[in-house]
């Protein structure tokens, strides 16, 4: 019986609204009925970057988290940021972690800040301490020296 | 040492560069653990100088901490162990011995005791201690200064064969006074602080001297050009304003300084750095001889002045430059915050403001709800 029943998603149109009103320097940029995309600014510290981040939402896909700007870049001689996908996007949640009867404005936009800020303090030491999958890459690197030394 | 609730959100880049300050600080100082020992042993010194056969004995000696650990300044070194500096100081009219006579009777005293024995050697103007565990303990014998009155005392020099003025009793004081903010200024009278406060109970200027020591420690290598602790501590205090924020504390000290240079460079002289207590005091004396000292501390501060205008209108990019100044420290502090910030995400006490910046929990701020960070393997 389950299988007959249609599984909701909110709506471009939904989620736009979320969007605009909790993040207002964020502004849609395409809405093509069940694709949109935003483009907005983050700051997760007054000392931080302020990120361009462009967010492009197909339902009920997962959303893609692209920062514009700054450029993202990597820590000494590693080939990428920790916890993104080969083509630079940001991967900032596992598959059944989202669902698009969730809200983008709850969900993948306070991710993306808490993305940013670890991704500073690890552009910086080397050290990604937002934790995730993979412990083992070379850039995901939780348990470095310097940890030990600060702990 | 007492534990504080260290912020992991701030309201504004001053309010955060603060915070990283204040925790590279507190990589800074001489470890609770030290400190005491420290306090323990000038107290076996003082004992054995008061025993039965010590020369002191009917003195009334009276040791007791003077610089960077009387001042709440210390400073870990880049390289070697921590020096502590302690004043020995005698009730006896100085002018029925020979000037160096303390210092000899001091060396012989703490010499013929066995512990001491294999520590001891003799300084200029300190006998010095030296433990294996990371550091030395400077004593420097004084009589009371009973013509000048006070907390004046004088002490011997054994180059220039003499008894030199001093005041670093006068100078704490003058320090603890300097250290009050603004609002304490108003608020309160100077009152006794403890010799060893946790870093977040430090004054700002108790920081920035600890901030100006570690970057000379790091831009000087050649030691016979570094300016000494004396100089940086009575230059901060002398232009130190009452700023209640460690960063503006430095940048009005710092263009305070570079000022003074110019006024003086234009009468083509150096500047004096009077001991505040003791007026006849130059601390900069040692400019005197040796130019190439004071030109590259002219260079220095003003450099420094420049790096610090960027790293203070600047935001994380300047953090790099921060670790050039000032060590390691920096680096650790960034690393703790994250460790902050990932255990507050755990224990879901984070939001996110309508800007992006991470906060606590409040209304009109959205929860960030858990998430686990994932990526291509």
């Amino acid at each position: 019986m389950r299988r007959f029943i249609r599984e909701k998603f909110l709506t471009a149109m939904q989620q736009d609204q979320f969007v605009r009103s909790r993040f207002p320097h964020f502004r849609r940029t395409t809405n093509r009925g069940d694709r949109i995309k935003w483009r907005g600014t983050l700051q997760p510290s007054p000392r931080s970057d302020l990120y361009e981040v462009e967010i492009v939402y197909e339902i009920p896909c997962r959303p893609h988290i692209q920062v514009v700007t700054p450029r993202l870049t990597t820590w000494g001689d590693l080939k990428r940021q920790p916890h993104t996908f080969r083509d630079g996007s940001l991967c900032v949640h596992q598959a059944h972690e989202w669902h698009g009867n969730k809200l983008i404005a709850e969900t993948i936009i306070p991710w993306t800040c808490l993305w940013l800020a670890f991704y500073e303090t690890w552009l910086e030491t080397g050290c990604w301490l937002g934790e995730g999958t993979h412990p083992d890459l070379p850039e995901h690197s939780p348990f470095g020296e310097i940890v030990g030394a600060a702990a | 040492m007492a534990t504080a609730e260290k912020p992991i959100w701030f309201q504004s880049s001053r309010e955060q560069l603060d915070a990283l300050l204040l925790e590279v600080c507190d990589g800074l100082q001489l470890r609770p653990s030290r400190h005491e020992l420290a306090v323990e042993r000038y107290g076996t010194v003082n004992e054995i100088l008061e025993k039965a056969g010590s020369p002191f004995r009917f003195l009334r000696p009276r040791i007791f901490p003077q610089g960077s650990m009387a001042l709440g300044t210390t400073c870990k070194p880049v390289e070697g162990p921590h020096d502590l500096d302690f004043v020995l100081q005698i009730d006896a009219p100085h002018w029925r011995w020979h000037p160096l006579a303390g210092l000899s009777a001091l060396y012989e005293c703490l010499s013929s005791n066995e512990t001491y024995r294999k520590m001891i050697s003799l300084k200029n103007r300190v006998v010095r201690l030296t433990y294996a565990d990371e550091f030395y303990m400077d004593i420097l014998p004084a009589y009371t200064d009973l013509s000048s009155g006070g907390t004046c005392i004088l002490v011997p020099d054994r180059a220039r064969v003499s008894l030199c003025p001093s005041n670093p009793e006068g100078f704490i004081l003058w320090f603890r006074n300097r250290c009050l903010t603004r609002t304490r200024r108003v608020m309160e009278k100077a009152k006794p602080v403890p010799a060893q406060e946790a870093v977040h109970e430090k004054e700002p200027l108790q920081l920035a001297v600890q901030l100006l020591k570690r970057w000379r420690d790091l831009a000087f290598a050649e030691e016979c050009l570094a300016p000494i602790s004396v100089v940086l501590t009575t230059l901060a205090g002398m232009y130190y304003a009452g700023e209640e924020s460690v960063s503006e504390a430095m940048t009005t000290i710092l263009s305070g300084i570079v000022n003074a240079i110019a006024l003086e460079d234009l009468q083509g002289k150096r500047i004096v750095v009077r001991n505040p207590s003791n007026l006849l005091e130059d601390f900069g004396e040692r400019w005197d001889a040796n130019p190439q000292a004071y030109n590259a501390f002219k260079a220095g501060i003003r450099r420094l002045q420049k790096e610090w205008t960027v790293i203070v209108a600047g935001g994380r990019e300047t953090d790099k430059e921060l670790e050039r100044l000032f060590g390691e420290y920096v680096r650790t502090a960034l690393v703790k915050r994250a460790q902050r910030l990932q255990e507050a995400r755990k224990a879901g006490a984070l939001a996110v403001g309508s800007t992006g910046a991470i906060t606590g929990l409040a209304s009109g701020v959205a929860r960030i709800r858990p998430n686990v960070f994932h990526g291509d393997a």
